[in-house]
């Protein structure tokens, strides 16, 4: 009997010490996720006002908008203002071209960012790589009109220094602006020289937080620089491509107008390689500047997008493991 | 009319007019403050334009406003949007339904038509004869009826030169070097420039500075050139057919022989082969690098005017008929919007800025004696007040009086301009009326095929402009793009209105 | 010893090869090559903003002025305090912005970052479904100037770039690579979670912070849309509107410019043009100086245990 009260006795101060302990680690952590909720209250605020009260305005996609009337006032049009992204070759074409192009940069820019970004890490001590790198981030500042007008000194036809330069060589100048052929490979050059400062900004600063005790353990293991970035650089930047990578796919029919536009100066003779959906839509909005079309312009870009990084992430989630979350949701 | 989405979908989710104060357009009311005191209880009228900022803008708007208020019993304040601003910054006020009484509108800016079917522009054809007398009898019923959309005039049209007479300009120097000064003042079309042409051509070969003959090729294809009036999305009417069919452009012979013309020159090496923009064709002209405009507007003081902008004297020929058109005559108009609260006084005030040369001239030039002075009154001449260099040092030069009402009550600023006021009304007057005057296409139905035949044009039609490509084929193209694109919808439905519209003014 | 000193130390360790300074020889190389070919363009603006506009149409770009002139940067500063004005506002923006902006977005990429925060997932969602759509120009504008009103202050300048989601991305991941010891250390000694953040995560992305800054700080200071669509009060305009502004109002003096009026070559539109590029990357290269000094910190710190 003493002993079964004295059982019960310290299974109660057992129970409830640990109903105590469970009280406190439950109160620390309804504290801990409030502290967390407060402290992302400010920016979750802004993307409410900011995002989500304006997305209403896609409703004007589907409507003959007139400001006047309000976006519910408006006379509502179905699909009509959709018809002019599909009605012709042209359009269609300016699709495909946007996505084969998109493809290209984002391939060619993750290479190349990647491979410069290792660069600054190996001599990351030396003294110059400040100087590199500002050097590198000089064309983001540069707009695409100063651009374009710089790539035809480079182009131009009679006077162009690469034409000067063949010339020089004995080979016969080309007519740049008439060769659909070249320009996507000049196009992807112009947004490499621009882009890849900031792109291995991003790559190196995820480079740097790897513990460098790994890189001794695989010296000495005997890897060399090859093998040290496949097993040990790639896959602790791997969230940031696959982000990089996912969010490319959410644009993937948006593209830099002022790229498209500027750089190649508008040609028409370029269009078969060169025109994708944002200079179209451009191309056909500047004579009717219907509000509405170029809302369902956008929303097609949008929708598009959507359906692929959903997709694309339901992959990811099923491939990536527990404890390395990949995916963006 | 004030608010213009439903306050209840929005504040729905969140209540969020609490959130912000009350900011306010400091710097509007900044401008209003300074303004003549005298006057405060006065309907004040806003008046929306694009300009760079005047420096003495301030002093000029008071003085308009003590003519104004004893005359019309209003005041008014000068609002300049920088060039760049104003197309972008007009919408979003006429879409948010913010307050002002009158805004330049054009086909080019702050899009007119766009306007009317926005409903942003009070319609004010009722009010004109009663509430400006003298500047409805100013022009006649037919060019009135250019503004007419949909039954109502939605702005007052500014007079100046309606008709496009288009033409080559030729710098004086070259020409003369070259010796066929006569055979181009005897010019009669554009395929008689050849020899003219390869003469400069020639000449460029040995001259330093002289690079090209010319630039811009596709000038040319300017529909006015053939006689026919423009319509949208590549469509014409002839100006000699009374029937007023409607045609596709690139389909017509004249079209073809055009297209020809500048293939020719293309393959004479009279232009570069890179199609530049226009700002650097306008400054390899400054730099002496071409000699010919092969087209451009021909009016009188055009010469003038052409070389103290670019800076090289020419020499020009009129080839085209002087035709009057829809689009020539609502080039450039004042509007009165449709959420200001005078509108009576907005269109008295437009009487008085198109009927009183001394209220006119206060606006284009500034204040007599302060920012310019007589130099002849008898001729309307007058100069910078006070020695000034030239009117861009006075304090107040917008130099945009097309913009501000009728051209044709300026006061000169050169002497060589005398007499081209009354010239240039004469060439209005004589000038044929297309037989779709008063016309404008309504394009709502169509939308989609006009987008899509906007931008196919630019593809197709722009090598045969710059002579890049050979004309048999890329006609074709040209013309198969234009059916894919679905022009012959929209020349059915222009011709379907066109005919309502004759039978309904008959 | 400093990270970098390690690093050396490290380095001399190795079989000081041929190959090994050959390979360091060749980064140096190719690197050199690429910067080279960033700046070229630069200097070309620069020599370009200098020449003659009548000279430029004739000869082209060039390294060194083909004929040396001021004209583009006096048309600019003819009225200089425009420009200063313009200036400060940029400067205010950019740096208030910037603070602001990594005040909003670094707790909530932190807290986005802890698997065990309940709300994780949802608020994931909330948070990155907006990367994917927008509502357009029409309902932003009356956002800002109905609801909000806040046209023609410098709010309206600083509000649209506080919160960039691309960039909550990038901190969260950042924040989740974190080793979670030294936080669940802290927490055993009894720090709040705000501390946490504060004095142990913070600290420990200062690359990422830096790079999150440098970038914010260049949307701002390139930023001219924002001004066009809600300051009309010409002392508020950021720097890259004013120059356009002046370049739109040169370039339509020009067509305009009439007999008695304007002389022509009196407005220098292309060499404006690059004129304007120059006032407007000088400084941004500079402020970009400044953060290199808080990356390279921020590593020493950061990575060494």
């Amino acid at each position: 009997m003493d002993t079964t009260l004295n059982q019960s006795n310290r299974t109660t101060s057992v129970a409830s010490s640990e109903r105590n302990r469970w009280a406190m680690i439950r109160g620390h952590k309804f504290r801990r996720n409030l502290v967390w909720l407060l402290m992302s209250l400010p920016a979750l605020l802004w993307i409410l006002v900011f995002k989500y009260l304006t997305l209403f305005g896609a409703w004007i996609a589907f409507t003959d908008f007139k400001v006047r009337r309000g976006v519910f006032g408006s006379d509502f049009v179905g699909l009509d203002n959709f018809r002019f992204l599909f009605a012709t070759d042209t359009a269609v074409r300016a699709t495909i071209n946007t996505i084969a192009l998109n493809l290209l940069f984002i391939s060619g820019g993750v290479i190349a960012s990647m491979l410069i970004a290792w660069l600054f890490y190996e001599i990351y001590t030396s003294r110059l790589t400040k100087f590199y790198q500002t050097m590198l981030l000089l064309p983001r500042f540069i707009s695409w009109v100063v651009v374009g007008y710089f790539v035809y000194a480079l182009l131009a036809t009679d006077n162009g220094l690469i034409n000067m330069l063949l010339r020089n060589f004995g080979l016969e100048p080309v007519s740049w602006y008439n060769t659909p052929q070249a320009w996507p490979l000049i196009l992807l050059l112009t947004s490499l020289w621009s882009g890849m400062g900031i792109g291995s900004l991003i790559y190196l600063s995820g480079m740097l937080a790897i513990d460098t005790q790994l890189f001794e353990a695989a010296r000495i293991d005997g890897a060399n620089k090859w093998q040290q970035f496949i097993y040990i650089t790639f896959p602790i930047i791997m969230p940031l491509l696959v982000i990089n990578l996912l969010l490319s796919l959410a644009f993937i029919l948006n593209a830099d107008f002022g790229l498209f536009f500027q750089v190649t100066r508008n040609q028409p003779l370029l269009y078969s390689t060169t025109d994708v959906l944002d200079t179209y839509i451009y191309r056909s909005l500047i004579v009717t500047q219907n509000v509405s079309m170029a809302a369902a312009a956008q929303f097609y870009q949008s929708i598009v997008g959507f359906v692929l990084v959903i997709f694309f992430n339901w992959i990811v989630r099923r491939i990536e493991r527990a404890d390395e979350p990949l995916a963006l949701f | 009319m004030a608010k213009v989405f439903s306050r209840r979908t929005v504040l729905k989710s969140l209540g969020l007019a609490a959130a912000a104060g009350g900011f306010n357009f400091t710097g509007l009311s900044k401008l209003a403050a300074a303004s003549s005191r005298r006057y405060q209880n006065l309907p004040r009228l806003v008046y929306l334009y694009p300009g760079a900022p005047q420096a003495d803008v301030l002093a000029v708007q008071d003085a308009m406003s003590v003519y104004m208020a004893e005359r019309i019993g209003a005041t008014i304040e000068l609002r300049a949007i920088d060039w760049g601003a104003y197309d972008g910054q007009i919408s979003l006020i006429n879409a948010s339904g913010e307050n002002y009484d009158l805004g330049f509108t054009a086909p080019w800016i702050n899009n007119y038509y766009t306007n009317i079917n926005q409903e942003y522009l009070a319609s004010i054809g009722d009010m004109l004869p009663e509430l400006a007398p003298n500047y409805w009898a100013s022009l006649t019923p037919e060019t009135w009826e250019a503004a007419r959309v949909g039954g109502g005039i939605y702005g007052g049209i500014n007079q100046q030169i309606f008709v496009k007479p288009f033409g080559p300009y030729i710098r004086t120097d070259i020409i003369e070097a070259v010796g066929l000064a006569d055979a181009f003042a005897s010019l009669t079309s554009y395929e008689q420039l050849d020899p003219i042409m390869a003469a400069i051509k020639e000449y460029a070969d040995q001259d330093d500075t002289l690079t090209h003959v010319t630039y811009n090729l596709a000038q040319i294809l300017v529909a006015e050139n053939w006689g026919f009036d423009p319509q949208s999305s590549g469509l014409i009417v002839r100006s000699t057919d009374e029937s007023a069919q409607v045609e596709i452009y690139s389909q017509t012979d004249e079209y073809r022989q055009a297209v020809e013309t500048i293939r020719r020159w293309y393959q004479a090496g009279y232009a570069p082969s890179d199609v530049a923009l226009w700002s650097e064709m306008d400054a390899a002209w400054v730099a002496g690098q071409y000699a010919v405009r092969v087209s451009d507007i021909v009016k009188p003081g055009g010469n003038a005017e052409v070389q103290a902008r670019w800076g090289w004297a020419v020499t020009s020929k009129a080839l085209a008929e002087p035709l009057l058109t829809t689009g020539g005559v609502t080039a450039t108009l004042n509007g009165v919007s449709s959420v200001s609260a005078n509108p009576e006084i907005a269109v008295r005030y437009l009487e008085l800025v198109n009927s009183d040369p001394v209220f006119y001239n206060l606006l284009c030039k500034g204040i007599q004696g302060t920012h310019w002075e007589w130099a002849d009154e008898g001729q309307q001449l007058i100069r910078p007040a006070n020695g000034a260099a030239s009117f861009g040092d006075t304090g107040y030069n917008p130099n945009t009086d097309w913009m501000f009402g009728n051209v044709f009550n300026s006061y000169y600023g050169d002497a060589t301009q005398i007499g081209a006021w009354p010239e240039t009304a004469e060439l209005n007057r004589n000038a044929r009326p297309s037989p779709i005057l008063g016309f404008t296409f309504d394009g709502s139905s169509v939308e989609t095929e006009v987008a899509s035949i906007s931008a196919v044009t630019q593809e197709f039609g722009s090598p045969l402009g710059s002579g890049t490509v050979d004309t048999a084929e890329g006609l074709e193209r040209y013309n198969q793009a234009q059916l894919d694109a679905g022009i012959e919808r929209v020349r059915d439905e222009m011709q379907r209105q066109i005919d309502a519209w004759k039978s309904a003014s008959a | 010893m400093t990270y970098s000193q390690r690093l050396r130390a490290q380095k001399r360790l190795d079989t000081d090869s041929l190959m090994n300074w050959l390979a360091r020889f060749s980064v140096h190389i190719v690197l050199i090559l690429l910067s080279l070919g960033c700046l070229l363009p630069l200097v070309l603006i620069i020599s370009a903003s200098f020449t003659d506009e009548i000279a430029l149409t004739r000869f082209g770009y060039n390294l060194i002025p083909a004929q040396f002139s001021t004209t583009a940067y006096e048309l600019i500063f003819r009225n200089p305090t425009v420009i200063l004005r313009a200036y400060a506002v940029t400067v205010f923006t950019t740096i208030f912005g910037t603070i602001s902006a990594l005040a909003l977005m670094a707790p909530l990429a932190y807290a986005l970052s802890r698997p065990d925060f309940i709300l994780r997932k949802p608020l994931s969602l909330f948070v990155f479904f907006t990367m994917l759509f927008s509502g357009g120009i029409v309902p932003y504008y009356i956002l800002m100037t109905q609801y909000l009103r806040v046209q023609n202050t410098l709010f309206a300048l600083i509000l649209p770039y506080l919160v960039v989601v691309y960039y909550v991305l990038i901190l969260r991941t950042y924040f989740a690579a974190l080793p979670a010891e030294l936080i669940d250390a802290a927490r055993v000694d009894g720090a709040g979670e705000f501390r946490i953040f504060i004095s142990i995560a913070l600290p420990l992305a200062k690359p990422a912070l830096a790079t999150i800054a440098l970038l914010t700080a260049l949307n701002y200071w390139n930023d001219w849309t924002t001004a066009l669509y809600f300051i009309r009060d010409s002392q508020l305009y950021p720097l890259q509107y004013m120059l356009y502004i002046i370049q739109s109002n040169a370039q339509a003096m020009q067509l305009q410019a009439s007999v008695g009026n304007i002389s022509v070559g009196e407005i220098p539109t292309q060499t404006a043009r690059m004129a304007m590029a120059v006032l407007a990357t000088g400084p941004a290269a500079l402020m970009f100086l400044i953060f290199q000094r808080y990356l390279v910190r921020g590593v020493t710190l950061g990575a060494f245990k």
